[in-house]
């Protein structure tokens, strides 16, 4: 995990736990923290962490985020730790949620995956499983999907710049394969 | 000159002490060799007189010498009889022993009496055990006595056959003696007209003859008396052989046993000693003419000096061999006694040190020392149920105890109880030991119960039984027999009922110290309870002590209602407990109103002053800073416990001021040096206090790390939701010191 000095101001930003996290006293924060507390240790620390933090500061940086749109960034990783969003929603999440196309969201998420999911994968899928059985069963049933290459959406008047072609990275496989073991054709006997 | 001459043998010692023999043996030659040499010149009335002495002189000396040979002769058939009479087989020795024997036997009962009077008694020397050896041996023994005198004498006899048949017949061998009376034959005619030199010899060989037959008959009647004396001696010495064996029992007759030995020894080999002698004697005799041929012989007045000489020898081999065997033969005796006495130790001492087994595989060692502990038990409990020190002593402190003597039967229990158990320590099967604890005397059963005990199976009732035994309460015994019960060993449903049934404060306060340790409670009423047994300050806070873990396990509430009942040192050891626990760190709110009616401060202060000691006061605030540490810093700052510090100058302030810099520094201080786990223990209490949130924000914000500390308390596992929300505040006031970069 390459992660970057960040400030304190830039912790309390990017760091999925006190992403939008305005007020301790607040009913939804209570319940935030409960689940919190029900999370695994490495959850936990994944989601305090200044190096992921660090890591979604520098994506942000990147990929041109503004400060809410990396707060939000955020928030969307800890719906996912949370099992509020399913992992095969999301690029289109981020898309929708920061305000940018798919593929730059689905490369976001890749490197995002790559550079800081590698700890809490397991505990991912896991939760996952819990939260999305059907979605999962579902695609059991479908043929494998290929790589989808849809035209990009214009979010400006500008011209978009060509597309690249989608590649897999190497850990944007392990993401596909995160999907695609949640697809739980290899679901280990629960 | 002739009579001075006479005086002058008289006076001599060395004739008087030969005797009138000599005496006269010497006037007779003076006269024949002196006056009648010179009355040669007076020749009629010399010759004539000489005639007359000369002719009486030799027919005395012939009629002497056929005395003296008649007696040699009689004395040497005398002493072929002696020596062929038999000793042993007498009738009169026979029946002269029964009789002896019948006597002797007698006195074995009055031996046995004696042995018996000495073993009940106790005294040395004459008890069953130093005598019943040789009482054995002597009963044994005496039945034999007179066929052990026959092997003896059997024994020496062989050895005198030795000489006796080398010998033959020592009359007929003495009997060529008679030649003695020619040894020296005169050379001329006893006439008075040859009345000469040759006469003169011819009287002095006569002279030499006697002489010769005179040692020769003295030899053989020491020979004679010698050997015909030992035959009486023998018998008397072989009818009281019983007395011998009898004597030798008693240490103060045996010396009679021993000289009785030794002249039984001594006068059998008296005899081969003798006939040592006596052989030489007559091998000397019968050899002669070929000891002495060729020899040129010195000869003066016809006498034959080497004859002469020859013959003294004989005597002397005679004689003194009579006195050497006699003294060597005595010297025997009390040798073979004392060669006896000698081997008996040896053999005794050899034995007793063997561990070679010779009775079934058991050596003399073996069976002696089970012998004497068998005796020594005997001697101590008594055979059957009788007798016995220990049944004597018991009967005695009985008595005391019944005459007032203080504390005698209680010492006799336990030394009862100490022996049995001691005798007991083999038995190592509880059943066993139980059937044992239930008959049989008190002492007794305790020692078996004390056995149980030792081996920690003794249950809760027998441990009860066991103490009413000893006597209860007040009984130093049974006092001494509680303290060796170790409440630990048994259920809590046990100690109850020791507790309850034992009736001795100080076992009480050790089921209470035990039940204190093991939280043996069923409400803090029954513990509160429990600690009033304790009567020192002392033992109630050793009692705190031991009940930490279950007063640490009670609820707050319930910590503080004991807190409350109690006093003393209780009361300290609970103070740092409840300080530890952190039950003053919050503030005592009214349940209704919620107004703090004690703050946290407060509490800890008057916790802290329980104790005297500034360093017992800190100690208790250390203790209550882990749970309240803003509250405690106060407490420290209030009792002028807080020192200067070092990164604060005070210099200029007035000293409230000062000392509320330094409080305040110390408490960012402290804050800054808590660990996660210790904030997080804290978060529920003090954080709920503006000034530690602030301490706190401010060492956390102080730190380049502050997001690794956020992280860090937040992935902690003592991180509960609840001391996160109360972390939360600070959280916020940190990130509202954060500015964008």
């Amino acid at each position: 995990m390459n992660s970057q000095e960040i400030t304190d101001y830039q912790y309390f930003l990017a760091s999925p736990f006190f992403a939008e996290l305005v007020d301790f006293d607040a009913p939804d924060t209570k319940v935030f923290i409960q689940s919190f507390c029900a999370l695994s240790l490495p959850l936990r620390d994944f989601l305090s962490s200044p190096d992921v933090a660090a890591v979604i500061v520098s994506l942000g940086e990147k990929y041109g985020l503004q400060e809410k749109q990396i707060s939000t960034l955020s928030r969307i990783i800890k719906d996912l730790v949370f099992g509020k969003v399913f992992i095969k929603d999301l690029p289109s999440n981020i898309s929708s949620g920061l305000g940018i196309d798919e593929t730059k969201a689905s490369q976001l998420v890749n490197e995002l995956a790559s550079q800081s999911f590698g700890p809490v994968l397991e505990d991912i899928k896991r939760i996952q499983r819990a939260k999305f059985p059907e979605r999962i069963a579902q695609m059991k049933s479908t043929p494998q999907p290929t790589p989808v290459q849809t035209a990009p959406r214009p979010i400006s008047l500008q011209q978009p710049p060509p597309r690249p072609e989608f590649k897999m990275p190497p850990l944007e496989d392990e993401l596909e394969k995160v999907a695609s073991i949640i697809d739980l054709r290899n679901k280990p006997k629960e | 000159m002739l009579t001075e001459i006479k005086n002058k043998i008289y006076r001599n010692n060395f004739f008087r002490k030969r005797g009138y023999f000599l005496i006269v043996a010497t006037i007779l030659a003076a006269l024949f060799f002196v006056p009648f040499h010179q009355a040669q010149a007076i020749w009629l009335i010399d010759s004539i007189g000489s005639a007359v002495v000369f002719i009486t002189v030799g027919w005395m000396f012939s009629l002497i010498k056929a005395i003296l040979a008649g007696l040699i002769s009689l004395m040497g058939s005398s002493i072929d009889t002696v020596l062929n009479m038999p000793i042993q087989d007498s009738g009169v020795v026979e029946n002269a022993w029964n009789l002896v024997r019948q006597f002797a036997n007698m006195f074995f009962i009055v031996i046995m009496v004696i042995m018996a009077f000495y073993t009940i008694f106790d005294l040395g020397g004459y008890d069953f055990k130093t005598l019943i050896g040789r009482f054995i041996i002597a009963a044994l023994l005496i039945n034999f006595s007179l066929a052990i005198c026959g092997v003896i004498i059997d024994l020496t006899q062989s050895v005198s056959d030795v000489f006796l048949n080398a010998i033959g017949s020592v009359g007929e061998r003495l009997a060529q003696a008679a030649e003695l009376g020619d040894r020296f034959p005169p050379g001329g005619s006893s006439s008075l007209a040859y009345v000469d030199l040759t006469f003169w010899q011819s009287i002095t060989a006569a002279f030499a003859d006697i002489i010769l037959l005179g040692i020769m008959f003295f030899s053989l009647t020491v020979l004679f008396v010698m050997t015909f004396i030992r035959i009486p001696i023998l018998w008397g010495l072989m009818i009281f052989a019983p007395v011998a064996w009898i004597t030798y029992i008693l240490p103060s007759t045996r010396n009679i046993n021993q000289n009785w030995w030794k002249h039984f020894i001594g006068w059998n080999v008296f005899f081969p000693i003798y006939l040592f002698f006596i052989y030489i004697g007559v091998y000397l005799l019968t050899n002669r003419n070929e000891l002495l041929a060729g020899r040129n012989t010195a000869t003066f007045l016809g006498i034959n000096f080497e004859d002469l000489f020859f013959y003294i020898l004989i005597g002397m081999i005679l004689i003194g061999g009579a006195k050497f065997a006699m003294s060597a033969s005595m010297a025997a005796g009390a040798g073979g006694v004392a060669t006896g006495v000698w081997a008996r130790g040896r053999t005794a001492a050899r034995f007793a040190g063997s561990r070679v087994p010779v009775f079934g595989g058991y050596s003399y060692q073996d069976i002696k020392g089970a012998a004497q502990e068998r005796i020594a038990q005997a001697k101590r409990e008594g055979i059957g149920g009788f007798g016995g020190t220990e049944a004597q002593e018991r009967r005695q402190a009985g008595i005391a105890d019944k005459f007032g003597v203080r504390d005698a039967k209680e010492k006799q229990q336990a030394k009862d109880v100490a022996a049995k158990k001691d005798r007991l320590k083999t038995t190592t099967d509880p059943k066993a030991l139980e059937e044992l604890s239930t008959k049989g005397a008190s002492y007794e059963r305790l020692a078996a119960l004390e056995r149980l005990a030792e081996m920690q199976q003794l249950r809760a009732e027998q441990v009860v039984k066991a103490f009413e035994m000893y006597g209860g309460a007040g009984s130093l015994n049974a006092r001494k027999f509680i303290d060796r019960v170790d409440p630990n060993k048994y259920t809590k449903g046990e100690r109850d009922e020791l507790y309850d049934q034992v009736n001795d404060v100080k076992f009480k306060q050790k089921i209470a110290l035990v039940r204190a340790e093991r939280g043996d409670f069923t409400d803090i009423k029954e513990f509160t309870t429990q600690s009033t047994i304790f009567t020192s300050e002392a033992d109630k806070a050793e009692f705190a002590r031991k009940a930490k873990d279950y007063v640490e396990r009670l609820k707050a509430a319930d910590r503080q209602a004991i807190y409350a009942s109690v006093t003393g040192e209780m009361k300290k050891e609970l103070a740092l407990i409840l300080a530890e626990k952190g039950d003053f760190g919050n503030d005592l709110k009214d349940p209704v109103t919620k107004e703090v009616k004690v703050t946290a401060v407060d509490r800890i202060k008057e916790a802290a002053r329980l104790f005297d000691a500034p360093n017992q006061q800190e100690n208790l605030i250390n203790k209550a800073k882990n749970k309240n540490i803003v509250a405690a810093i106060q407490v420290k700052s209030d009792l002028r416990l807080l020192g200067e510090l070092d990164d604060i100058s005070t210099e200029g302030m007035a000293p409230e001021e000062a000392r509320e810099a330094i409080r305040k520094a110390t408490v960012t201080k402290e804050v800054g040096k808590l660990s996660n786990k210790a904030i997080l223990e804290q978060s529920l209490s003090s954080l709920k206090n503006e000034e530690m949130r602030d301490a706190l924000v401010e060492s956390m914000s102080r730190g380049k790390k502050s997001t690794e500390r956020i992280n860090g308390l937040l992935k902690n596992l003592e991180a509960t939701a609840e001391k996160i929300e109360a972390l939360g505040p600070v959280f916020d006031r940190i990130k509202k010191t954060t500015s964008r970069p």
